[in-house]
């Protein structure tokens, strides 16, 4: 009987403590009165340099219909932007609260956007706000907006017919396709900003202006596109990397998933192969204990995807011709990225984890110096390939009809 | 204090207090005439054996209760028209040639008491009195009307023996007896309720269950001191050990198959006059998640209905608690999109989702409580409203929205894939204490729920087992042999460990799985 009592007065409490202010349990709040923002946009300050402008955009649902007309159901939904600008994030904020009839909720961030101009002033203010609060989510994806503001960036894609946070996400999933990672997390962003040794790079988006050749009005539809990725060394923006080069990078950071290479064969016709697979392997060279160079060893194969030549292509000494010039294209990328790195002294091809990795007592005694020393030191690439398969047709395709011409 | 009642001589406590003026009665016809006076159901005739007015005996017995044509043809045209009974000269040579055989009777007895008689007269007996020499020959001739042995009406039966029990003791026993051949089956009888006088078996295989358990059966059952037992609450509410929980710790059955093979694991079965439905002690949660039906199917398809059982009790008990929880304190948990489509279906409803879920919870109970309290004939008309007011208007007036509905009935129809009602029905009411913390204090609430539960449960021991064995006791042993899956049959080698059984072998044949 105590323990029904208890337990009696227990629920008692709990509902007298419900709904008051300074209530012992959580708050509560119905979820139709939240509004959830998908995407946010930081920038420097427009009116005052020093502030920050912060645009969110989130779904706004209109009110569905009920009865039983043919019409009923959802209606169009439109996106809601909100810019505000204030000295710390966290004021404007709670500015926004007094903006919308609904509460602004944090927890489905899915998209973290950059302005260009405050990455170079320095990323760390503009994201601390969103690592540190507890509702944000730190899983979000983090881009660099290039060209532009992350507020007209939000706010000039949104015209279109698509809904960004769609298309971002779209554009995240297909990005491997062209060798670009799936999206970046504002985490794993974090633990590589924060790293001394080594520079974090994160990936950038920008605006295009594309022609509809489908309908007759002029005005061309602006899109999203991938742009490259943007370098960032001691927390601020420093060089970047455009789509033509980010394969070499991929591919020093192990994180190529499927690639297009486009090689002219002996006959000078195209053929277009899918890199399948790819090891990298980076390790310090020591002589006498000391740091000579680094050797990059990359290992991949691919498979040929597409032939242009009539003639056969498929024998041996064709073949290695080809995987000869694939090995070379990637040679020459992962050294152009090298390149870069060297002129700028950051190391975002990881150079520092990888040393640490295998050797990490000599990098204790060397790891201070690693500023110094990764400028000048000498780093060699080797590129082994093999062409894995060339799909069911061993021939050309229209070999026969040359054939009996 | 003196004892009414003696059924037997070996000194068990009785039921019964003696009744001052039944105390020095002797055995005549007309005392019994008088004590079963004002019951007109009561026939008491005056007969002269073979005609000899100087043999005059009482004939009684109670109308509906009896067989008459036996009664005719086996006892009373014998005991007139008998040639051997012609030459007797006294009552003491008549009862003589009864007891002997010169009646076509198996079941009779000689009382020289008339209580005994009168007990014996009630339970559906012929009672030939002899005034002179005071003493009685009862004939068991029941004869009264019973249903037919039917199929399951509660357990739903698709391969397997469809018989089931009925109100009778003796059909009961029967159809245990032609499952269960060995001597060892042992079978005994006592009477529970003063008033009622209802015999209750206490059914179990020598040598496989433990002696205990059958002596502390024996004791409990020995210990209830209850005018009627007209409802099974009469026996289970007094046996059980943890008297305030909402889980049964007894496990009913009204499938003679399913009770045979609960001896033959070694618990203790009791059968109550009058009930069609058997029960088995002691009962663990694991088997209120285990259909008998299981047993029947391939190992393999009856593993993933047991756990998909075991899935359904734990959506049951907190599903609509987490959805609470999930909407209105932790909405980050949700994914995007399927925020957005909560958002869309909660738009325009006015109640706070915890009064959406607990009207609907609550509208279900109500409901499922008119189905079974209405005639049969207008039944219909409950689910009818059921499905038109709580399912569609409630959603198109805005009152409710249709995620609610769902989650709500997904709640119920997982709670209605467990096997046992009784069992069914203590999630039922858990799952309110769930969804109510819930409400208070999100999925802070719930987990506090959850252990109170599992505390609750885990200080369940019914009869010296666990309840929550295997998973909960034995260090972890037995938690393979059906429990969360259905071993196969010739796996299971031994009986279950907690019960301590005499014999632990269950199975020894030499069985390889590539054969």
């Amino acid at each position: 009987m105590k323990k029904v009592s208890l337990l009696v007065s227990f629920l008692i409490i709990g509902l007298l403590f419900n709904g008051c202010s300074m209530a012992l349990l959580p708050e509560r709040i119905e979820i139709n009165k939240l509004n959830l923002i998908r995407i946010v946009g930081i920038d420097k300050g427009i009116k005052n340099p020093d502030d920050i402008c912060i645009t969110i955009l989130t779904k706004k649902i209109q009110q569905q219909q009920s009865g039983g007309s043919e019409n009923s159901g959802q209606k169009a939904e439109q996106p809601l932007i909100l810019t505000n600008e204030a000295p710390t994030l966290m004021k404007a904020d709670r500015e926004f609260q007094t903006y919308s009839d609904k509460r602004m909720f944090w927890g489905h961030v899915e998209y973290l956007l950059v302005g260009e101009e405050a990455a170079k002033e320095g990323i760390a203010k503009y994201i601390d706000y969103f690592v540190r609060d507890t509702s944000f989510r730190i899983k979000a994806n983090i881009y660099i907006i290039k060209g532009t503001t992350a507020k007209d960036f939000i706010s000039q894609s949104s015209m279109g017919e698509y809904y960004l946070p769609d298309r971002l996400e779209a554009l995240n999933k297909n990005s491997k396709l062209l060798t670009g990672w799936q999206g970046l997390e504002l985490l794993e962003f974090l633990q590589w900003l924060n790293n001394k040794y080594s520079s974090a790079v994160a990936p950038a988006l920008c605006l295009k202006e594309i022609e509809n050749p489908i309908s007759e009005d002029d005005k061309p539809s602006i899109d999203v596109r991938l742009d490259g990725y943007v370098i960032f060394k001691n927390l601020k923006l420093v060089t970047e990397i455009n789509l033509k080069q980010e394969r070499g990078e991929n591919f020093l950071l192990n994180k190529v998933v499927t690639s297009a290479i486009q090689i002219t064969d002996p006959s000078g016709k195209m053929v277009a192969m899918d890199i399948i697979d790819n090891k990298t392997d980076t390790s310090p060279v020591i002589k006498n204990g000391k740091l000579k160079g680094m050797t990059v060893k990359v290992e991949f194969s691919s498979n040929i995807n597409e032939v242009h030549s009539t003639s056969d292509i498929f024998d041996e000494s064709t073949l290695k011709y080809l995987n000869d010039e694939q090995s070379k294209i990637i040679k020459n990328e992962i050294e152009a990225v090298i390149k870069i790195a060297k002129d700028n002294n950051a190391d975002f091809i990881d150079m520092a984890g990888s040393f640490e990795m295998k050797r990490p007592t000599m990098w204790k005694k060397i790891k201070d110096k690693w500023d110094d020393i990764f400028p000048t030191i000498p780093i060699s690439v080797e590129v082994k390939s093999k062409i894995n398969r060339t799909y069911d047709i061993i021939k050309p395709n229209s070999r026969f009809w040359e054939e009996h011409k | 204090m003196l004892k009414f009642w003696k059924r037997n001589s070996k000194g068990k406590p009785y039921l019964y207090e003696e009744k001052p003026e039944n105390k020095d009665v002797s055995l005549t016809g007309k005392n019994i005439s008088t004590l079963l006076s004002d019951s007109d159901d009561i026939i008491i005739r005056q007969l002269y054996i073979n005609g000899n007015e100087e043999l005059a005996i009482t004939f009684c017995y109670v109308d509906g209760l009896i067989n008459k044509k036996t009664a005719s043809d086996d006892v009373l045209k014998p005991l007139l028209q008998e040639a051997a009974l012609s030459k007797v000269q006294d009552s003491r040579d008549i009862i003589n040639l009864i007891e002997h055989g010169s009646l076509y009777y198996t079941s009779q007895a000689t009382r020289d008491n008339i209580n005994d008689t009168i007990k014996d007269v009630l339970d559906g007996s012929v009672a030939l009195i002899f005034d002179d020499i005071k003493q009685a020959v009862t004939f068991d001739i029941k004869g009264f009307e019973k249903r037919t042995i039917q199929e399951t009406t509660g357990e739903n039966v698709i391969k397997g023996s469809k018989d089931a029990f009925i109100e009778v003791m003796s059909v009961n026993t029967s159809l245990v007896r032609r499952k269960i051949r060995t001597q060892n089956l042992k079978i005994k009888q006592m009477s529970i309720g003063q008033e009622t006088i209802t015999p209750v078996s206490v059914v179990y295989i020598d040598g496989i269950a433990n002696s205990n358990l059958v002596d502390e059966v024996n004791k409990r059952l020995q210990a209830i001191n209850i005018d009627g037992v007209l409802r099974s609450s009469a026996i289970e509410e007094f046996i059980v050990d943890n008297k305030l929980s909402a889980f049964p710790q007894v496990m009913y059955t009204e499938r003679p198959d399913n009770f045979c093979s609960n001896l033959l694991e070694g618990r203790v079965g009791i059968l109550i006059d009058g009930l069609p439905v058997s029960y088995i002690v002691p009962g663990s949660l694991n088997q209120f998640l285990h259909a008998p039906e299981d047993y029947s199917s391939n190992f393999l398809v009856a593993s993933s209905i047991t756990f998909i059982r075991f899935v359904s009790v734990i959506t049951t008990l907190i599903l609509p608690g987490f959805y609470i929880s999930v909407t209105t304190f932790h909405q980050e948990m949700i994914p995007t999109e399927l925020a957005m489509s909560i958002i869309i279906s909660k738009e325009g409803v006015p109640l706070p989702t915890y009064i959406e879920i607990i009207i609907m919870l609550l509208a279900f109970e109500v409901l499922l409580e008119a189905g079974l309290r209405m005639p049969k004939p207008i039944g219909q008309a409950v689910s009818i409203v059921g499905a038109v007011v709580v399912g569609q208007s409630a959603v198109e007036a805005k009152l409710i929205s249709p995620v609610v509905v769902i989650v709500v009935s997904f709640t119920v129809i997982s709670g209605f894939s467990m096997p046992n009602q009784d069992f069914s029905n203590a999630l039922r009411l858990w799952r309110f204490i769930m969804t109510a913390l819930s409400s208070f204090a999100g999925l802070f609430g719930l987990s506090l729920g959850f252990i109170a539960l599992l505390l609750h449960l885990a200080s369940i021991e019914t009869f010296g087992v666990p309840y929550l064995s295997p998973f909960a006791a034995n260090e972890g042993d037995d938690i393979e042999v059906d429990s969360l899956f259905r071993m196969p049959v010739w796996l299971v080698k031994k009986r279950p460990r907690n019960l301590k059984t005499i014999n632990k072998v269950k199975e020894n044949s030499n069985v390889s799985k590539d054969k």
